[in-house]
């Protein structure tokens, strides 16, 4: 039976209408858009900083391990994230579904209706996009460098 | 639940149109043109793989009011009006288009891994250190200088492959110099030459009516019989001079070997990808570049017999409106399947068809299995119509504003009420401009598709064959139901019921 528990950061912003339980840490910074689910059931979960989390999103932990989410993610409309460990500067776009047990490293894309298979280690840089799910792709490193 | 959506998706109701009977046209005139015209329509063999690529969704077809036929896409002549880009939706005059290879000039291209349309983007710079009191650290300074492109779906950007630009616009010129400098280019070109001067003596242009480009090809062929008959052949071959390769392209031994050693196949391209890049198509992924975009076309869509236009777009790329709109779906009744429960064995069930009606006036349905058949009992199902005739109420605008059931109150039967002169059977719904019928079928075989055929004729002299495909029967006697797998559709059985749909 978990306890309800909320810890919330400085500037975090939590609208009405979010449906939270069990034991949830939110960072400094984080946006919780109305409708979102954050069932924190069989452990605790604990959101980074400066995430942005938008409606409809479901983010269930249903292991009683802790399901650590870092900074700077973006779970996009409707998407369903179940892993057991997310990196920073993730994009998780409309739709997308991360089930059982994955992880996910930096910096990926996982693009929209596109969905993870259960009990894998997504590395770092990693993209999935596509009509048949699973294409992967790696990136350079974020498009910002100005190398030669 | 997935069992029953896959149902669904694979039932449909398709129109069957009869341009590949040309041979069986009706050649009797006279007053018995009606009754031939109802005889004459060829039994249709729901197995034949003909209605793989004659039956079409209601949603393809078009209909010529002079002839007063269904035409489908296979039969409309098509002639082009103009050349856009898909992209930034320019019009690309007719003159330029072969000169630019069918492809946009301006800063469309596509994406070499997931062919999506890629964007440009400034290229940023972290902000120089200096320590400055206003500005929050985090602002970052877009020089913009070099620009490059970048997929958003498979994020995919031109820097992996060093590909940069000064500016933003004109990308296709930057480009240009570049594209020059390809061996296959450069030795093309000096083909040209060498043949060019020969070409112009043997052969005169012939120039043809901007609207036969549509066949692709047609301008090589006239010039071929047009031009060159006249000389004589012998002639020709001597005036050619021998032509000396002026590149030499190393043979790539080092790919072969690359290939041998491949660990993982993602380092290799698709075919999607190599067949993207027709000029080298490389085996390599690194080698892959981005191209330019295709342009597409507007077409005018003609009758074949009568040369009725029946489609005509607007001439804008933006438009998205046609002048001229003859479609099926404004003219004959459009069948949907509304109720369509799981289908078992050896137990007959009930569907329900619904025929709506555009026009504004009544039509009369008159609906047969095959040649005036109610009832028909192939191997696989045995099929009976509950109605075979009956008639749908004309179109009312006025119905789409108001949520209320309209119930046909003086001219029609109204399907509650026992007063009316003949029982309704059969009919399960009447309401606004549509009438739904009941069909029952027991299916007899186990069969992974159950087609229906029906044929409608109207007493306008309109008459087709619809095929209705019913999904999967499932056997109840297995403690699970299959499955329904995924075989070819030639294994399909389908029961056929021709019904002919008289319009008055």
């Amino acid at each position: 039976m978990p306890k309800e528990c909320f810890a919330i950061g400085k500037r975090a912003v939590v609208c009405q209408d979010t449906e939270m339980k069990g034991e949830i840490d939110i960072g400094s910074g984080t946006v919780l858009h109305p409708q979102c689910k954050i069932l924190a059931e069989s452990g605790p979960i604990i959101i980074g900083s400066n995430n942005i989390i938008e409606e409809n999103v479901t983010i269930i932990n249903k292991q009683p391990t802790p399901l650590i989410i870092g900074d700077e993610n973006v779970f996009e409309v409707g998407c369903y994230v179940e892993g057991s460990k997310i990196g920073n500067k993730n994009i998780i776009e409309a739709k997308a579904r991360v089930l059982g047990n994955t992880s996910l490293g930096d910096n990926c894309v996982i693009g929209a209706v596109c969905s993870t298979k259960k009990d894998e280690a997504i590395p770092n840089n990693t993209v999935i996009y596509g009509d048949h799910h699973n294409r992967r792709t790696q990136t350079a490193s974020g498009g910002v460098s100005f190398n030669k | 639940m997935s069992q029953q959506i896959d149902a669904r998706q694979r039932s449909y109701v398709h129109y069957y149109c009869p341009c590949p009977d040309v041979s069986k046209s009706n050649n009797n005139t006279g007053e018995d043109e009606e009754e031939d015209i109802v005889e004459s329509i060829p039994d249709f063999d729901v197995n034949s793989p003909r209605i793989h690529f004659s039956t079409f969704p209601i949603s393809k077809l078009y209909f010529c009011d002079d002839c007063h036929q269904i035409r489908c896409p296979r039969c409309v002549q098509e002639e082009i009006v103009c050349y856009y880009c898909p992209n930034c939706l320019f019009e690309v005059p007719t003159a330029s288009v072969k000169s630019e290879r069918n492809r946009c000039a301006r800063n469309c291209f596509q994406c070499p891994i997931c062919q999506n349309t890629l964007t440009v983007v400034a290229s940023t710079e972290p902000p120089p250190p200096q320590p400055s009191a206003s500005s929050n650290s985090s602002a970052s300074t877009t020089s913009g200088a070099p620009y490059y492109l970048s997929c958003g779906v498979c994020r995919w950007d031109s820097q992996e492959i060093g590909m940069t630009f000064e500016k933003a616009t004109g990308l296709a010129l930057q480009l240009q110099k570049t594209e020059d400098e390809r061996p296959d280019v450069k030795e093309f070109d000096h083909l040209k030459d060498h043949f060019e001067k020969h070409l112009r003596l043997s052969a005169p242009s012939t120039t043809l009516p901007s609207s036969l480009l549509s066949i692709p090809g047609i301008s090589s062929f006239s010039n071929r019989y047009g031009g060159g008959g006249f000389t004589h052949p012998q002639q020709k071959s001597d005036d050619v001079a021998k032509y000396n390769n002026t590149i030499k392209i190393e043979n790539d031994d080092n790919l072969v070997h690359d290939l041998v050693q491949l660990k993982d196949v993602n380092q290799i391209t698709t075919l999607t990808q190599r067949m993207n890049q027709l000029s080298d198509q490389p085996y390599k992924v690194e080698r892959l570049q981005p191209q330019r975009i295709h342009l597409r076309t507007k077409r005018v869509k003609r009758c074949r017999s009568c040369r009725h236009i029946l489609i005509k777009p607007e001439q804008k790329a933006q438009a998205t409106r046609f002048k001229i709109k003859l479609v099926a779906l404004n003219h004959i009744p459009k069948l949907t399947i509304t109720s369509l429960p799981k289908l078992f064995l050896n137990q007959s069930t009930e569907i329900i068809l619904k025929f709506s009606n555009p026009l504004y006036e009544e039509i009369i349905v008159d609906l047969a299995l095959k040649k005036d058949e109610t009832t028909e009992t192939t191997e696989y199902a045995k099929i009976k119509l509950l109605a075979p005739h009956f008639n749908i109420t004309p179109y009312n605008e006025v119905w789409e504003y108001d949520e209320q059931d309209f119930n046909i109150s003086s001219k029609g039967r109204p399907s509650s009420t026992a007063s009316a002169p003949k029982p309704d059977i059969g009919i399960y719904e009447r309401r606004g401009n549509y009438t739904s019928v009941k069909i029952e079928i027991t299916p007899l075989a186990e069969v992974d598709e159950l087609k229906v055929r029906e044929s409608t004729p109207t007493t306008k002299s309109l008459f087709f064959w619809t095929v209705i495909g019913l999904g999967p029967v499932v056997n109840p006697a297995t403690v699970k139901p299959p499955a329904p797998t995924r075989s070819p559709l030639t294994n399909n059985n389908s029961n056929v019921a021709p019904t002919r749909t008289n319009i008055n």
